[in-house]
């Protein structure tokens, strides 16, 4: 989709020029602007130090609340940036002071109805705001690159891209070894939902680290991991759910699927897993807020064996988790409740579609709150320890649950 | 094999001296076991065969995977031997892992004849780490509020009672959630309470909250 990609970038630096004219009165030019990997945003109205703005929805079929756009030149002054409240997290906007590299939650108690005001230090020179803390490609490959030595992670790709970009895909294992079960882990799916990815590298952390789960999950597990489904989407700053016709995690009932990433998964995993013991896991984001939104929560299968496996494994998650986050087994979604209620065959979404597969022991969907989970500050640290966590627990399940082979 | 038979005999030493003293690493605590019915620790409410699970050593995964006492949704007690002599030091670490909203206080522990009352972590608006709450879930002095409480973070507690002077003095020492040190010390307390010992603890520990016990030791000195 090159023409999108074109229009972004026209609209991008309109918006630089509009902004930079109504403050050119200043000595370094105030500029907003979302020309940047995973950007965006449209500013629709400018009084004085107020911005009104807003996501952009681009091809999605419903409005979205993704946003992440960079002030530049604006040390030491107040602005103040209006948003309908339904577009900021419970925690209010994600900030960051070194151009993307780390983030805060700006708090609350900042916020209210959707704006918030910021001043911003001297010498703050690339100021960032997002709906949440942004996980990109360079994110990931930081990762890579702290465990670049490590033999038993190898990246590989797994396609093209509609936009001719490459599609990471992680194998974690013992390279001369077939190791007795298989766990395939996804996200971004939807690919504004990045607080999924903080996990999944704490999931990859967790594989790779030298204590007992890891050495155990090295030994008898590999891993495959596809940090971005829609890569495209999460490096352009699209909103991904609801993309028109259909999103990335509608696309498993289609032949042949509409997105290469999909088609390639699913040649790829079942020829990877041949035939061993599956766990299939998508890490996504719910909504912005309220209720189940604001929970770390699991979708239960229809099937009643897989939910019973589901049950055991996040038994397991709530015993054993160490991180920040408080997970509760209560806050799961049983199937038929809340959102949880799709029953397509075949399924249209990446789990259901993992289910099917004859050697599938449990195949779900985790959904991990933007900003707040259960009154847990979510944010990259325990974001990660949350992953960390699901290592441990799915050592746990693998390791003291040997029934769970022999029903398949 | 020198190093386990080292620490064990340091061990055997300093339990000589001590009316209890843990650091859960050596047997008969094992790693990713439950410590009911080990080394005098109990069920509280003494329903039949406990919640094993609730109540378990792990190796603290932040904390360089040392052994700690992890508790979630669990009521505890443990007695032993009463102290001797009219002095008496409680020490022992505690860390907790808890959301920023709450009610009540999900985590409470208690040493019988102790003067300094129950030390608690209470979730309301005004909480926070505190002691010298009477037992009934309410009252005491709040050293660190909440929100300065760093989680999963050790801060290590020093009760060192003087039943012949009628005074305690009280240390905790840790870090604050932005990282400064943190110390908070209660000096020459009066009190008039007629225990003279302390003889055993208990623990509540909420299903909000998760609690790590890094070591224990009631001396008497």
């Amino acid at each position: 989709m090159p023409a999108r990609h074109t229009n972004s970038s026209v609209i991008a630096c309109l918006l630089m020029l509009t902004v930079s004219l109504a403050f050119a009165q200043d000595k370094a030019t105030l500029a907003i602007d979302a020309a940047f990997p995973g950007g965006n945003i449209l500013v629709s109205k400018i009084e004085g130090d107020t911005i009104t703005l807003g996501p952009d929805k681009r091809d999605s079929l419903l409005p979205w609340f993704y946003w992440y756009y960079r002030v530049t030149g604006a040390s030491r002054r107040k602005l103040t940036f209006v948003f309908s409240k339904d577009n900021v997290g419970a925690r209010g906007p994600g900030v960051s002071l070194d151009a993307g590299k780390t983030w805060k939650w700006l708090g609350a108690d900042a916020v209210t109805d959707g704006t918030f005001a910021f001043t911003f230090p001297a010498k703050a020179d690339d100021v960032r705001f997002s709906v949440g803390m942004p996980y990109l490609r360079a994110d990931l490959d930081q990762c890579l690159a702290r465990h670049k030595d490590d033999s038993f992670l190898q990246l590989e790709t797994l396609t093209k891209t509609r936009k001719g970009r490459d599609v990471p895909i992680l194998r974690i294992g013992e390279r001369n070894k077939k190791a007795r079960y298989a766990i395939a882990i996804t996200s971004r799916h939807h690919c504004c939902e990045m607080m999924a990815s903080y996990a999944v590298e704490g999931l990859i952390e967790g594989a790779l680290a030298d204590d007992a789960a890891g050495r155990w999950l090295r030994a008898n597990v590999e891993f495959l991991v596809v940090p971005f489904m829609d890569t495209d989407g999460a490096e352009d700053g699209d909103q991904g759910k609801n993309r028109a016709p259909f999103d990335h995690n509608r696309d498993y009932a289609v032949a042949p699927p509409r997105y290469p990433e999909v088609a390639a998964l699913k040649e790829r995993l079942p020829a990877w897993s041949a035939g061993r013991p599956l766990v299939f896991l998508d890490l996504h984001d719910p909504a912005l807020r309220t209720d189940i939104h604001e929970t770390v929560h699991f979708l239960e299968p229809e099937e009643r064996d897989m939910a019973a496996r589901m049950d055991k494994l996040c038994s397991y998650l709530e015993r054993d988790q160490q991180g920040p986050i408080l997970y509760r087994k209560a806050h799961n979604l049983h199937f038929g409740a809340g959102y949880n209620t799709h029953i397509e065959r075949p399924s249209p979404l990446s789990a259901g579609w993992a289910r099917s597969l004859s050697n599938t022991l449990l195949g779900c969907t985790v959904e991990i709150a933007y900003a707040n989970a259960a009154g847990c500050e979510v944010n990259a640290h325990s974001g990660k320890e949350l992953g960390r966590d699901m290592a441990v627990a799915l050592m746990n399940f693998l390791r003291d649950a040997p029934e769970n082979t022999a029903t398949k | 094999m020198k190093l386990p038979l080292l620490v064990a005999a340091a061990f055997t030493l300093a339990s000589a001296r001590a009316d209890y003293l843990t650091t859960f690493t050596i047997p008969p605590y094992t790693l990713d076991q439950t410590i009911l019915g080990v080394d005098g620790w109990n069920d509280r409410l003494l329903i039949e065969k406990g919640k094993p699970d609730t109540m378990r050593v792990v190796a603290v995964r932040w904390n360089d995977y040392k052994p700690a006492l992890m508790m979630k949704d669990a009521n505890l007690k443990h007695p032993f031997a009463p102290t001797t002599g009219d002095r008496v030091k409680i020490t022992f670490d505690l860390a907790m892992t808890f959301p920023d909203k709450g009610a009540l206080r999900p985590f409470r522990i208690g040493f019988n004849g102790a003067p300094c009352g129950e030390v608690f972590m209470d979730m309301g608006a005004e909480g926070g780490l505190g002691f010298q709450a009477d037992g009934s879930g309410r009252g005491g002095v709040v050293a660190l509020k909440k929100a300065e409480v760093k989680i999963n973070s050790f801060y290590t507690f020093t009760v060192a009672i003087d039943y012949a002077k009628h005074t305690y003095d009280l240390s905790i020492t840790g870090e604050k959630r932005d990282g400064t040190p943190f110390h908070h010390q209660a000096k020459d307390v009066a009190f008039e309470s007629k225990a003279k010992t302390v003889s055993d603890l208990y623990i509540i520990a909420g299903s909000d909250v998760t609690a790590y016990l890094g070591s224990i030791a009631i001396r008497s000195e």
